[in-house]
């Protein structure tokens, strides 16, 4: 393994989010071990790992929700747990575990998200009307979210991060549950938004979906970063040839292929 | 095809469900170690002085009966409904007897839901909140047995377990149809009133009999009242569930019918609570089509009117739609604005002191407890929603003060309609303005301490679907409970310079007093809360992570 092209890299136009041995812990368990990254302005970034990895606790950590255990963070420079308020208005976030009111419509849930971001009241509702013709939602837009399908959910708090047109956007696992179609179309627009400077930090365990997306990807595996770049500075940092997959790096990097055996009577 | 679907058998699936259910009864808290170990210990002390209470109360209540012409047995009838009544109380109502088990987490499991039902009553039979009622019949057996009543005393055990069984299974249906009125909101609307209708007549008929009897003029009254209707009513009200597992005992010729009456219910329950259960499972929700067609309507406006303007508005509409919205908060909303107004019947019935303390500072403070749980744990009922406040830039001010713009609003609502009584009544003529006045600002400080309250001790709530009851150690809970009380105090420590300046209004009765006192008593309060205020948004701003942790994670 290459560890020059394994070395934290820098996105052009200077870091958006540095992380710097960022740790956390949560009694005997390390969640987040050590972890240095930097991501650049404008990039699609791509943040790879299977559950339990210590993405969702890395994120929520960058978005000012949880306190390092030690290390620091730097987005846009500001320490989101020194500098909250400045750094909460900067970031769209779209966590895991949905932040929806349930007793709310599908409007009122964008409206709230879009005041709560400092819009006005004819802003926030005008935004609210469009996201939700955008997002496919305009026929449930009256409906209370509790009534909405697991897409229609993630559709909402995506609607929710992006409405205030935020210069970085955290998505944790946003496009499960959501139908091919929908996630075409919302990819296009994030890829346009990246275009124009926004930073996008996508979480996902699913390697095809994150190959096919991100201009930059890290590996996360038990906490800590095995590799990080582009998919063609991945491969030539593993000695992989051309047609190697995301897959492919991800077994090389973490080393520690799922057990054949353990449950033979699953095969038997 | 899959292995064990159909292997074991109903048996073995039976046993299973029996030992979840019961690892989750006897479980009482979600911390680890110490605080699990103290959880336990609290609860297992509370329920044990109560099953010691209950035990004395068993042999007292039967001992006076004991020399009755018709026995023992009335004061089984009266042990058994009351317990009843308890149960029901604080299992649908408080939540101390129910079980935390979320039960649509099996739906998708071979199980059928006449087991599922079944073992959900058999643990709680066998839970810890069994041991009071257990208690009492046996110290109503002890009684019997001294009194002279040995064969009285040797059929008890099996109407206990006829008994818990019912009890159990009422509980459990009684569950069922909560769940299930969730799926049909303007059901669950009408059951909510009537709900939170009988809520508020067993709290009226708690402190009324109380009063009525201590005070002793009217207990002659009261006992004729009773024995008349009983005398009317008795062979019907024998055949209730938690009447009729007790009533065959000792009932002569009548003994085998009543007690197939009692199995007969045992098994309706059984069946009512397996229908409510298939209910449950079937999907789909005609409110939905109906909000669809409002929904349009209300995003085709995308101009603003004139109050949507203000910075604090969408923290108030917000938290105004899930009163409205949610079902266990709407049941906490009614609580609100209709039990204030038995304190007042009683207040101002016949043989009370209307001039009392109690109607001019009291009421206030007994008002602003009714507050407590929506006012002190208000971040934890935001549930999910909470990760997208904290996350949000908002000014932490303004959300805090959004909350508690709603809760003062309702409470001078409530506070203005019983003053507005009063005049009526002739009770206090004249100075209703000025507890008006001293009211608003013990508020203004209550809700600004509870703001504190709030962020420092954050206890997540039942999941969804669930009476809207903490799932915390036992401990904690007592703690919070004492906090809030502990509040009511600090509130009239801080605000006592208003009190004072009522009491001296009360004795003066100078307008010129009054014209004076009155602003400086709002302002008071004004720059009480305003201070409060500062000190919970810098608070909320470094405790986020720690209630993020406590109230998201920490019940999921």
């Amino acid at each position: 393994m290459d560890e020059a092209a394994v070395a934290q890299g820098r996105g052009e136009g200077g870091a958006v989010v540095r992380f710097d041995k960022l740790t956390r812990t949560f009694g005997d368990f390390t969640a987040v071990d050590s972890l240095t990254l930097d991501v650049g302005e404008g990039e699609f970034f791509g943040f790879l790992g299977p559950n339990g990895a210590g993405k969702s606790t890395t994120i929520k950590m960058a978005a000012g929700l949880l306190k390092p255990t030690s290390g620091t963070i730097r987005i846009f420079g500001l320490d989101p747990y020194r500098h909250p308020m400045e750094v909460k208005a900067q970031i769209g976030l779209v966590p895991e575990e949905l932040a929806l009111y349930e007793r709310l419509t599908g409007f009122e849930s964008l409206v709230f998200a879009g005041r709560l971001y400092g819009l006005d009241a004819a802003t926030a509702r005008q935004r609210a009307v469009d996201l939700l013709g955008w997002l496919g939602l305009e026929e449930d837009g009256g409906k209370l979210v509790v009534d909405y399908s697991t897409g229609m959910k993630k559709k909402t708090a995506l609607g929710c991060a992006l409405i205030h047109r935020p210069r970085l956007l955290f998505l944790d696992e946003p496009f499960s549950g959501v139908d091919p179609l929908a996630v075409r179309g919302i990819k296009e627009v994030l890829h346009q938004m990246t275009r124009e400077g926004t930073t996008i930090f996508f979480s996902s365990h699913v390697m095809e979906l994150v190959e096919r997306i991100c201009t930059r990807v890290a590996i996360l595996h038990k906490g800590s970063v095995r590799a990080v770049g582009t998919l063609a500075e991945m491969r030539s940092a593993f000695g992989l040839a051309e047609p190697a997959t995301l897959e492919d790096i991800f077994v090389r990097a973490v080393g520690e292929p799922m057990a054949e055996e353990g449950a033979p009577w699953l095969t038997a | 095809m899959a292995d064990g679907v159909m292997a074991g058998g109903r048996r073995r699936r039976l046993r299973v469900l029996l030992e979840l259910q019961l690892r989750l009864q006897w479980r009482s808290a979600r911390g680890r170690g110490a605080a699990e170990a103290l959880g336990a210990s609290v609860m297992l002390v509370v329920v044990g002085l109560l099953g010691v209470g209950a035990g004395f109360a068993g042999y007292l209540l039967t001992e006076a009966f004991a020399q009755d012409p018709a026995g023992p047995a009335p004061a089984l009838w009266i042990g058994g409904a009351g317990l009843l009544a308890l149960l029901l109380y604080a299992g649908l109502f408080g939540g101390g007897a129910g079980s935390g088990f979320d039960v649509s987490r099996l739906f998708h499991m071979p199980v059928a839901a006449g087991e599922m039902v079944l073992a959900d009553a058999a643990a709680r039979f066998l839970g810890p909140w069994s041991l009071p009622p257990a208690a009492f019949f046996g110290g109503s057996a002890l009684a019997c047995a001294w009194e002279g009543h040995p064969a009285f005393a040797a059929l008890l055990p099996a109407a206990l377990v006829l008994w818990l069984l019912q009890a159990h299974l009422v509980l459990a249906a009684g569950d069922l149809l909560l769940f299930n009125l969730r799926r049909s909101r303007r059901l669950m609307e009408a059951v909510g009133l009537l709900g939170t209708g009988l809520f508020v007549a067993l709290l009226f008929f708690q402190n009324y009999l109380a009063t009525r009897l201590v005070h002793g003029l009217a207990f002659g009254g009261a006992m004729r009242w009773l024995t008349h209707a009983w005398g009317a009513l008795g062979p019907f009200l024998l055949l209730l569930p938690g009447l009729s597992a007790v009533s065959w005992v000792g009932a002569g010729r009548w003994a085998p019918l009543r007690l197939a009456a009692a199995l007969a219910e045992a098994a309706g329950l059984l069946a009512l609570g397996r229908l409510l259960l298939v209910r449950l499972m079937e999907r789909g929700s005609a409110e939905g089509r109906r909000r669809t067609r409002e929904g349009r309507r209300e995003a085709e406006r995308t101009s603003a009117r004139p109050l949507e303007r203000l910075a604090i508005w969408p923290f108030c509409v917000k938290d105004f739609r899930y009163l409205t919205r949610d079902p266990y908060l709407k049941t906490a909303l009614m609580g609100i604005l209709l039990y204030p107004f038995l304190w007042v019947l009683i207040a101002t019935g016949p043989g009370f002191d209307a001039r009392g303390a109690l109607l001019h500072v009291g009421l206030p403070l007994v008002l602003l407890l009714s507050f407590a749980n929506l006012s002190t744990n208000h971040l934890a009922v935001e549930r999910e929603g909470l990760l997208l406040l904290i996350g949000s830039p908002a000014p932490r001010w303004r959300l805090l003060a959004g909350k508690n713009l709603l809760l003062m609003g309702l409470y001078l609502a409530v506070t203005a309609a019983v003053e507005g009584y009063f005049v009526w009544r002739g009770v206090k003529p004249g100075s209703a303005a000025a507890d008006l006045v001293m009211a608003f600002s013990m508020g203004l400080i209550y809700f600004g301490l509870g703001n504190l309250l709030s962020l420092l001790m954050p206890m997540p709530v039942a999941p969804r679907g669930r009476r809207l009851v903490p799932q915390v150690s036992g401990a904690k809970m007592f703690l919070v409970i004492f906090a809030q009380f502990a509040m009511l105090g600090a509130v009239m420590a801080v605000d006592l310079p208003v009190i004072l300046g009522r009491v001296a209004m009360l004795h003066v009765g100078s307008p010129l007093l009054a014209a004076l006192a009155l602003p400086a008593m709002l302002l008071y309060g004004a720059l009480i809360y305003a201070v409060l205020l500062a000190a919970a948004s810098r608070l909320m701003a470094s405790r986020e992570p720690a209630i993020y942790e406590a109230l998201v994670r920490g019940s999921s």
